[in-house]
């Protein structure tokens, strides 16, 4: 089954054309790869499906469960299941962790017509979700990413990825800067909820990454569309042999 | 010159020929001619403060009722209450205290001879010099030395009036020599007219006095009120203010503080939630003359629609302080593009050994953040909400009596939803006396 289909993206901010007609499928249960070098426009496909306004869609079409995208807004994407993990975090001053997931949680199941989650099961369930990113319990008690490190920032996003059980996680350079301990948490992480319903698309620089999540397919953005797909072999060969190979 | 009405200065020259004790007499000639001679003189007139200052207020209100039954239904919280009726007489609720004196400054001029204007200037703020030859009333507090009073004070300024009103409420406050006080200070109206509160209390702090001082703002969009307040702190003392600015057509904050000991601290918080047409001023002036003293501002501002605030924030310590901090932070978010908000910090440092900081932002909600919040499926409202909510929690945490740091977080969330205007269980009845008319129930 197809979660989401994305046909002939074309993507500007204030006039500069950034995503030139991209294509891209990805079924139920599939992991993608996105690779390529700065500035292609990982980052802002990743925008675009979540629903970031600044930026312009000018031609295209993205599919979600076989609805139009593009008519939610951004919460109620997020709603839906899709989940962003920042290339660089935000940090929210004076909102706490708790508070913040609480409210996301809560918002959702309001969404879904159930009622707010019990203190009692929403203790239980960041203490199992903190157990999973190896995250310490003293984080989630601090404004949201307000003073984490770099590495704590992101593991913070596996951790709400955890809470929030998406169906399609977009994971933008989750791996950069990363330690391998800390990479080895993050991609436990990811593959325990690899399940059959669930997609992933990984923004990354580095195969190293695809060793501890290993994609069904793996794509190389360049200049704002697709230019090659192909099998987790192919980050092996950009590792090896760099992008150049298949820019003409 | 900036003109004041003609039934302001008329009721100034009539107060001075009233019965009364030879000090006010004098004081009150002393500020009439100020008036005279210097004109109002009115810093920061924008349209908003010189159209109420225009504005036709009667001023010699009398009481229509002192029995109002002033009940503040915060949970959990039972201060010792007094309350003024329209700037005159005051009404006190059974607790009260042996331990403190309030009486009306009115009859105590023998007691307040030489503190009696000795910490305002009366030729520096026309507002000074008004209140200072037009007050009625207002209360006198004494706080014994070594005397700790567990309950805190609630005074409350309450205005019944049958027409517009001006009322000048003069209080002066003493914390006699290692006493603590807590002091919530509101104005509340029962009447559907508007009133224009002219208040300034002068405040002494004996060696190791301890003072909270809260003072709510919550009154109806087409009254003003002008709170001028002067604290005079001796050595070991501490003071924190907290100003919650909720409401107002106009308000204009006017806090002096002298460091006059050594070792003393003083906090200044505040917050300042402005929108329609509304102007919240602050002014804020710490000296420090001691040594080794403290003192920190911190002031929040949220500002919506077409209103305006200003912040001017002065430190001044002199050449023989050493060993001063002082900080200094003011922190505004304009909702819209015709919200404004000014902020002037003045810092005038003669010492050498001094720690001071100071920062003033203005600017709109963090995108980013906004769109973080929403990505984890938090709708646009709530996320507005929550880091509304977050930006003024520096200040409410500070809050350390907790009904009303409860009650104060409870108002805001509700005034940056904009469902203040239907206060059901305000600390104060008066907001909204024009849309609701149950103003004797429970508040
Ligand atoms: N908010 C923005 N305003 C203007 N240009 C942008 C913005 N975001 C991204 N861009 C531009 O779009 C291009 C692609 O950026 P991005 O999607 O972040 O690339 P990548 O993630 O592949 O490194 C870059 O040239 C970048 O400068
Ligand atoms: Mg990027």
């Amino acid at each position: 089954m197809k979660l989401l289909e994305i046909k002939n993206l074309w993507v500007s901010i204030n006039g500069k054309q950034i995503l030139k007609g991209l294509s891209l499928d990805i079924n139920a249960g599939e992991v993608h790869a996105v690779m390529g070098p700065n500035g292609t426009g990982k980052s802002t496909l990743a925008s675009v499906i979540a629903g970031r306004s600044i930026f312009n869609i000018d031609e295209g079409e993205l599919i979600y469960k076989g609805k139009d995208l593009t008519k939610l807004s951004v919460d109620e994407r997020a709603k839906e299941g899709i989940f962003l993990s920042f290339q660089y975090p935000v940090e929210i001053p004076g909102v706490s962790m708790v508070n913040f997931m609480r409210n996301a949680i809560d918002e959702k199941r309001k969404y879904f017509g159930q009622d707010p989650i019990s203190m009692h099961e929403f203790i239980n369930l960041m203490e199992e979700k903190k157990r999973l990113v190896e995250m310490k319990d003293t984080l989630t008690q601090r404004s949201v990413n307000e003073g984490f490190s770099g590495g704590e920032k992101k593991k913070n996003e596996i951790f709400q990825m955890a809470m929030l059980e998406p169906q399609l996680s977009i994971l933008d350079e989750t791996d950069s800067g990363l330690d391998i301990d800390a990479l080895r948490i993050v991609s436990n992480g990811v593959n325990k909820l690899r399940t059959p319903d669930n997609s992933f698309i990984v923004i990354t620089h580095y195969q190293r990454l695809l060793n501890y999540i290993v994609p069904d397919v793996v794509h190389v953005l360049y200049d704002g569309k697709i230019i090659k797909s192909g099998s987790k072999e192919l980050a092996m060969e950009l590792e090896k042999d760099g992008y150049e190979q298949f820019i003409k | 010159m900036f003109e004041i009405n003609k039934n302001i200065t008329g009721f100034i020259e009539d107060m001075t020929y009233r019965e009364q004790p030879y000090l006010f007499r004098m004081k009150r000639m002393e500020a009439a001619n100020s008036l005279r001679q210097n004109g109002f003189v009115f810093q920061n007139q924008s349209p908003v403060s010189v159209k109420f200052l225009k504005k036709k207020f009667a001023l010699d209100v009398e009481n229509a009722n002192t029995d109002i039954g002033f009940n503040c239904t915060l949970e959990n919280f039972s201060p010792l209450v007094y309350c003024l009726v329209n700037g005159r007489n005051i009404v006190d609720y059974g607790k009260s205290d042996n331990k403190i004196i309030v009486e009306n400054i009115m009859n105590v001029a023998d007691k307040v001879n030489e503190l009696f204007g000795s910490l305002c200037d009366i030729d520096e703020n026309g507002f000074y010099a008004l209140n200072t030859a037009a007050f009625t009333g207002g209360f006198y507090i004494e706080v014994p030395d070594d005397t700790v009073m567990e309950l805190p004070l609630q005074l409350v300024s309450v205005f019944n009036s049958d027409c517009d009103s001006m009322f000048n409420v003069r209080n002066l406050i003493v914390l006699g020599k290692n006493s603590q006080l807590k002091l919530i200070q509101c104005d509340d109206t029962f009447s559907d007219h508007d009133f224009f509160v002219n208040n300034l209390t002068e405040i002494f702090v004996r060696e190791d006095a301890h003072l909270d001082y809260y003072k709510l703002h919550n009154i109806s969009n087409d009254s003003a009120a002008v709170n001028s307040v002067f604290i005079e702190q001796e050595s070991h003392s501490v003071v924190k203010t907290f100003n919650m600015e909720l409401n107002a057509g106009y308000l204009s904050g006017n806090q002096n503080v002298v460091l006059g000991g050594d070792f003393a601290e003083t906090y200044a918080y505040g917050i300042y939630l402005a929108d329609r047409e509304q102007e919240m001023d602050n002014y804020v002036n710490v000296e420090h003359i001691g040594t080794d003293c403290v003192s920190q501002q911190i002031f929040k501002g949220i500002i919506d629609d077409s209103a305006r605030s200003m912040f001017t924030g002065k430190i001044i310590v002199h050449r023989d302080s050493q060993r001063t901090e002082a900080s200094q932070v003011d922190k505004n978010i304009l909702l819209t593009s015709k919200a404004k908000a000014y902020a002037k910090p003045y810092l005038e440092i003669y010492a050498d050994d001094v720690k001071c900081s100071h920062g003033a932002t203005v600017g709109q909600l963090d995108e980013e953040a906004l769109f973080y919040m929403q990505q984890r499926g938090i709708s646009y409202e709530n996320a507005r909400k929550l880091l509304l909510n977050a930006f003024v929690a520096e200040v409410i945490d500070k809050i350390n009596i907790e009904p009303i740091k409860m009650r104060v977080s409870d108002m805001v969330k509700k005034r940056l939803m904009g469902e203040l205007t239907v206060c059901d269980n305000c600390v104060l009845r008066c907001s909204n006396a024009k849309r609701q008319t149950k103003y004797f129930d429970n508040i």
